[in-house]
């Protein structure tokens, strides 16, 4: 018998982030690798750049 | 090394055995000879940092080395860690520097360590980096390293953690499996859009639901107006018409033609004179609005005539010897009469020319004056021109007006007179004739109004369409806006759905691996469990209770390094399928590991020597000598790639001999100090 749970547990992480509509999926993306660059740092001020990058993909 | 620590000069290179074939680094040490030291040596260089075991982390220089030195010079302890990460090969070394005094305990630090990072890409050319710290967080975030180079007589801490710990772990897996990168992702579009809605707040409909309405109120009045001016306009169509009937009608009457001829040539003569008026008004406003500017500037000229006649009368104008042909002699050094103006030679006809330079007009002064002139004269005529036409205007109005009232007297003598004449057809007639004149007249002046009231609706239209253009713009602004501020939150949520995807998932893979690698390890029926904040809790599954149970100082050990193990078994696994979703990079892990057999009882050394290689793609472990010997030594020996010996020279005579046995050769850990001081020498163990 296959539990809620199980089935919860099998669904793919990366989903979600693939998910229509296409600018969602474009600010998703260019935001994850925006966060990546700037990992190696604690407290990184890149709040002006995620605006930036949801005002060029939302117009 | 170089005088790093008890290490004295510069050691031999440490190589750590390549991950294929035979992946382990042994290092073998009596106590106190520097496992900690060289486990320490890693972190140090990356990080700065040093672990809980390592005593007087300030004290990085090698004592001996310090002895030796003269005072005054400066001496050096640096490490230097060469790797591996994708493509590049890096030399990082971290050098502390300090200065030898009269004495060899008297030190002063020379400012803090210093870090240096070269690398070389595929092409093979070596360059400096500029910022160390942020490449080497790259390959491995800080918050990693103490579960990549461990101290293993703490590691069970892993397991008996405090709060603190608690948090650390949890990051440390976040940032292992990209979960670090979603979370700060999810912080920042929230802050994203929290700025955004406050572009939100701007304008209400209601402002522009008014305006509209009053808009929709004027047009209308508008439109109604316009229709009021073409009823009267019919009207006093028909009034003239009706006029010029009964004017008609009045001359056809004998007895009162010569009169009304007369009231005929009244008007035509009234109409002429009005015109002439509305002429001479027109004039005069077009004269004043073109030419009044040049009444107001008679001061200025006066002003302009004064300054003149005063510079005439002091000599300044014209000015007969300029200024610059002054300057030009005093430059030559030469007077017009042939005598030099030598500075010192001939100081005082240098003075004397000198003065004439002040008594010299500036020659742009003369041209401006000139050109100014012109201009002054001709604002006079302006000025004469006005006057002139102005009079004029004002006469021919004064005329008219007075002609006019003359008519006007007249015109209303007729029409009394007619009035009251004898002849009913003529009184009556004329009575209706001065209703109708009436009627033009109210007529003319509503037809007036109605025009003056449109202008005044058409101006405060003109305004409300502004005003809801405004509105418009900032409509499709505050539209956007929440279509952005829209988008954050679908943004966030998936992101938030991601990430909790991406946990479950990773705590259910390491569960899975953790209790993997326990259940190959430990013969006690228990499994581990991660918690939420990812710490861990062994439970009796033989009971049949899962719960809890305590333990023991070796078990937890165990599975601190089982831990461990999945951490890196699994970050491996996630990185290799995990498409785009950024993370830190795929790697090799070492792992360094100072004494990981300490306190564990047979059967865990055992086992835990034989799955180590499980654990890592490269393994370096410190041991003594007790710590080796037997179960470990038994396991282990197939599988090592590179082998070092700590040999620890004392300055003692007497001293216990503990030797390590490899490849058929003896190794002595303890040996006497031909100096005056400790200190340990790393050796490299050929093996057959």
């Amino acid at each position: 018998m296959v539990t809620e749970h199980q089935v919860k547990n099998d669904l793919d992480p990366l989903e979600p982030l693939k998910r229509e509509p296409e600018e969602i999926r474009k600010i998703v993306y260019a935001v994850l690798e925006l966060e990546q660059s700037y990992l190696n740092l604690q407290r990184p001020h890149i709040n002006d750049d995620v605006i930036a990058i949801v005002k060029r993909e939302i117009k | 090394l170089h005088n790093f620590r008890q290490f004295r000069g510069e050691s031999p290179v440490v190589h750590i055995a390549s991950p294929v074939g035979r992946p382990v680094t042994v290092c073998f040490g009596a106590n106190g000879a520097g496992k900690t030291a060289l486990l320490n040596a890693f972190s140090w260089t990356l990080y700065g940092k040093t672990t809980s075991g390592f005593l007087l982390p300030d004290e990085i220089v090698n004592k001996g080395a310090i002895r030796e030195a003269k005072p005054g010079t400066v001496v050096e302890g640096w490490v230097e860690l060469a790797f591996e990460y994708l493509e590049n090969r890096y030399l990082l070394r971290r050098t502390k520097r300090v200065r030898r005094g009269a004495t060899e305990n008297s030190v002063t630090e020379l400012g803090e360590p210093s870090t240096e990072l070269r690398w070389c890409g595929p092409d093979g050319e070596w360059r400096n980096e500029r910022a160390p710290d942020d490449v080497v967080s790259r390959v491995l975030p800080v918050d990693l390293h103490s579960y990549f180079f461990f101290d293993g007589e703490r590691i069970e801490r892993i397991v008996r953690q405090e709060a603190r710990e608690k948090a650390d772990i949890a990051n440390a897996a976040k940032k292992l499996v990209g979960l670090e990168v979603l979370e700060r992702a999810i912080r920042h579009v929230n802050a994203a859009r929290k700025a955004l809605e406050k572009d939100l707040a701007a304008v209400g409909d209601a402002e522009t639901r008014a305006l509209l309405e009053e808009e929709g109120k004027l047009e209308s009045r508008v439109s109604s107006t316009e229709a009021r001016i073409k009823e009267l306009q019919r009207n006093l169509d028909g009034h003239e018409a009706l006029k010029a009937e009964r004017e008609k009608r009045l001359r056809a009457l004998q007895s009162v033609r010569e009169i009304q001829e007369r009231r005929d040539e009244l008007n035509s003569e009234h109409e002429a004179r009005m015109e002439s008026l509305r002429g001479a008004q027109s004039g005069l406003a077009k004269l004043v609005s073109t030419r009044g500017y040049s009444v107001f500037l008679t001061e200025a000229c006066n002003t302009y005539h004064q300054v003149v006649e005063g510079m005439r009368m002091r000599g300044e104008l014209p000015t007969g010897i300029k200024r610059q042909f002054v300057d030009d002699l005093l430059a030559g050094d030469l007077c017009i009469c042939g005598r030099t103006l030598d500075e010192h030679a001939d100081a005082g006809a240098r003075s004397a020319v000198w003065a004439w330079r002040e008594k010299a007009g500036l020659a742009d002064v003369e041209e401006r004056t000139i050109r100014m002139g012109g201009e002054v004269r001709q604002l006079e005529i302006h000025r004469e021109d006005f006057w002139n036409h102005f009079d004029r205007y004002l006469e021919t109005a004064r005329s008219d007006k007075s002609e006019l009232a003359h008519i006007q007297r007249e015109l209303e003598e007729i029409s009394e007179m007619l009035r009251n004449s004898p002849q009913e057809e003529v009184s009556s007639l004329e009575t209706e004739l001065a209703r109708t004149n009436e009627a033009i007249e109210r007529d003319k002046l509503e037809k007036t109004e109605c025009g003056l009231l449109i202008r005044q609706m058409m101006q405060r239209l003109e305004v409300i369409a502004d005003e809801v253009r405004k509105h418009a713009a900032v409509e499709r602004k505050q539209e956007l806006a929440q279509r952005r501020v829209d988008a954050c939150r679908e943004v966030s949520s998936r992101l938030e759905e991601a990430k909790d995807r991406f946990e479950m998932q990773f705590r259910r893979d390491l569960t899975a691996r953790i209790a993997e690698l326990f259940r190959e390890i430990s013969y006690k029926p228990y499994a581990p469990r991660v918690q939420s904040d990812y710490s861990l809790v062994l439970v009796d599954t033989a009971s049949g209770l899962d719960g809890p149970v305590a333990a023991s100082q070796g078990e937890s050990q165990v599975l601190s390094l089982c831990f461990i193990g999945a951490m890196i078994d699994i970050a491996r696994g996630y990185q290799a399928r995990r498409e785009r979703l950024p993370g830190p990079a795929s790697a090799t892990y070492p792992l360094v590991m100072d004494s990981p057999f300490g306190s564990l009882g047979q059967t865990y050394r055992r086992q835990v020597a034989d799955h180590i290689t499980k654990l890592a793609d490269q393994v370096l472990v410190m041991v003594t000598n007790t710590q080796w010997r037997g179960e470990v030594e038994n396991s282990l020996v197939g599988r090592i790639g590179k082998s070092y010996v700590l040999a620890y020279y004392t300055t003692k005579d007497e001293f216990p001999t503990e030797s390590v046995s490899l490849g058929g050769k003896s190794y002595e850990l303890i040996r006497r100090s031909p100096r005056d001081y400790e200190y340990t020498v790393i050796e490299e163990v050929t093996l057959a």
